[in-house]
């Protein structure tokens, strides 16, 4: 029942962002500051399973992030939200583990992040604009860890708070190239059992708390 | 010999006047509030009593489930903050800034969760948990602030800040009896901080801004003293702080 609701999940929510990325800007051209944006970005230490247990030397997992963005501005205000899909482009290893009771061995988690960030924009002459703005995120995760010898599937959900500091370039009178560093602190509830016999309670979560930094174009409809 | 010393003390006056009289002139100041808001304020909110119960990350790993239990998530705190700003930009490009902030946990802290209890094997009990600090901070910082046209002007600056926590928990197990810590001191977390001011005109601006504090304060004992539970712990200050206001400048020429 969890194995298929990982499946599910992950593709209606590809599907809703295919049909908002190919509905939003057309009915976007009506109004005037809102940009679409596509990005590629990277999250370093995805899970922080060192934070999670100090016994573990660990090989930290790195993401690769696909996504898409909606900037609205608003004179100097801006609203931003949009979806990014997390997949492991390395996955966790735990090289050493002092914590007997604990024997976690490999880790892989993909997640979607749903954030939204409210802020102020600085525009920079005719050239661009740097922005800075505080907000929420809603991740989803699904993954595999290995402990004591056993692979087990895992899903998790958390809401967090953080912030997003940009930069958009302007190529065009409609297209910018943007850089953005989001930093989110999120994390799960205990949502599997790792821990060594007799202990049968769930006690691992997934921490979705780190840097994310994100290049892409935006495309804004006049 | 009087005479002398005053004689002294007039010609230092003189020179720190001198002094201060160039980038004073060349000066204009500024007066702002902000609110925002702290994610994890207070990191895990480790303490000693936590490793009584097999917890080593505080608030992170103090959370368990199991079925048959009814437990909740225990998250860490979400801090609210207001605070006002004084900046004093000298020759256009050099600032300095004095804030003073209150903050507040607003989410997060409370739930409940299991522990092991120290009976043979493995004998799980609920145990309700409550965490919750506020933080006085006064961040003064030096740096360079870099204007754009009469717009915008975004700033960076580092420095440190002198911050006073008052940090509480309490772990009660559902078989009774309450274990409290209570803890207060103060430290000098360094802090980084970008800030930028959106001009709506000469006088008032609307600003964002983004602090980094990195510190904490010595180890600090538990003060209750009825729980029968000594318990030690950090107050930690570490962590992104988010902020927006609006700000009125003074010119000074």
């Amino acid at each position: 029942m969890r194995n298929n609701r990982s499946r599910v999940v992950p593709r209606l929510l590809t599907a809703c962002c295919a049909i908002v990325v190919f509905l939003v800007p057309s009915s976007a051209r009506a109004q005037q500051y809102l940009g679409v944006g596509f990005h590629v970005g990277a999250h370093h230490d995805v899970g922080n399973m060192s934070s999670y247990n100090s016994g573990f030397e660990i090989e930290p997992q790195t993401s690769c992030i696909l996504g898409v963005s909606f900037k609205a501005n608003l004179d100097f205000l801006f609203l931003r939200t949009g979806v990014d899909i997390a997949f492991p482009l390395t996955g966790g290893d735990v090289l050493e583990n002092s914590d007997p009771t604990d024997p976690v061995e490999k880790y892989s988690i993909s997640y979607t992040g749903l954030p939204l960030f409210l802020g102020i924009n600085f525009p920079v002459f005719d050239i661009g604009e740097f922005y800075l703005g505080g907000g929420i995120a809603y991740f989803l995760a699904t993954g595999t860890v290995t402990h004591g010898g056993t692979e087990d599937d895992i899903s998790a959900s958390a809401l967090g708070f953080g912030f997003i500091a940009g930069m958009q370039l302007r190529l065009t009178a409609a297209t910018r190239l943007y850089m953005e560093w989001e930093y989110i602190d999120a994390r799960s509830g205990a949502t599997m059992n790792t821990s060594a016999a007799p202990a049968t309670w769930d006690n691992l979560y997934i921490d979705f708390t780190g840097h994310r930094i994100l290049l892409g174009i935006m495309y804004y409809a006049m | 010999m009087p005479c002398n010393k005053a004689i002294i003390m007039r010609t230092a006056l003189l020179v720190i006047l001198a002094v201060a009289a160039g980038p004073l002139h060349a000066a204009s100041f500024s007066l702002g509030a902000q609110a925002g808001f702290v994610p994890s304020l207070g990191g895990n909110l480790h303490s000693s009593t936590h490793e009584t119960i097999g917890v080593y990350n505080g608030i992170d790993g103090i959370n368990k489930s199991l079925d048959g239990y009814d437990t909740s998530t225990i998250n860490r705190l979400l801090g609210a903050s207001g605070g006002i700003v004084l900046k004093a930009t000298f020759y256009d490009y050099f600032l300095v800034r004095l804030g003073g902030n209150f903050t507040m946990d607003v989410r997060g802290g409370s739930g409940t969760t299991l522990y092991d209890t120290p009976a043979p094997g493995f004998t799980p009990e609920l145990l309700d948990c409550t965490y919750s600090m506020y933080v006085i901070d006064a961040p003064l910082t030096a740096g360079l602030a870099v204007p754009f046209w009469k717009d915008v002007r975004i700033a960076f600056s580092c420095g440190a800040a002198f911050a006073y926590g008052n940090y509480k928990n309490s772990l009660r197990p559902e078989s009774g009896g309450d274990v409290k810590g209570k803890f207060r001191g103060y430290g000098f977390p360094l802090v980084l901080l970008v800030e930028g001011d959106y001009f709506l005109n000469a006088k008032v601006s609307i600003t964002a801004s983004l602090a980094y504090y990195r510190g904490s304060t010595d180890i600090r004992k538990d003060r209750y003293r009825t729980d029968g539970d000594t318990d030690f712990a950090r107050i930690d200050f570490t962590g992104y702080r988010f902020s927006m206001g609006a700000s009125r400048h003074f010119y000074s020429r």
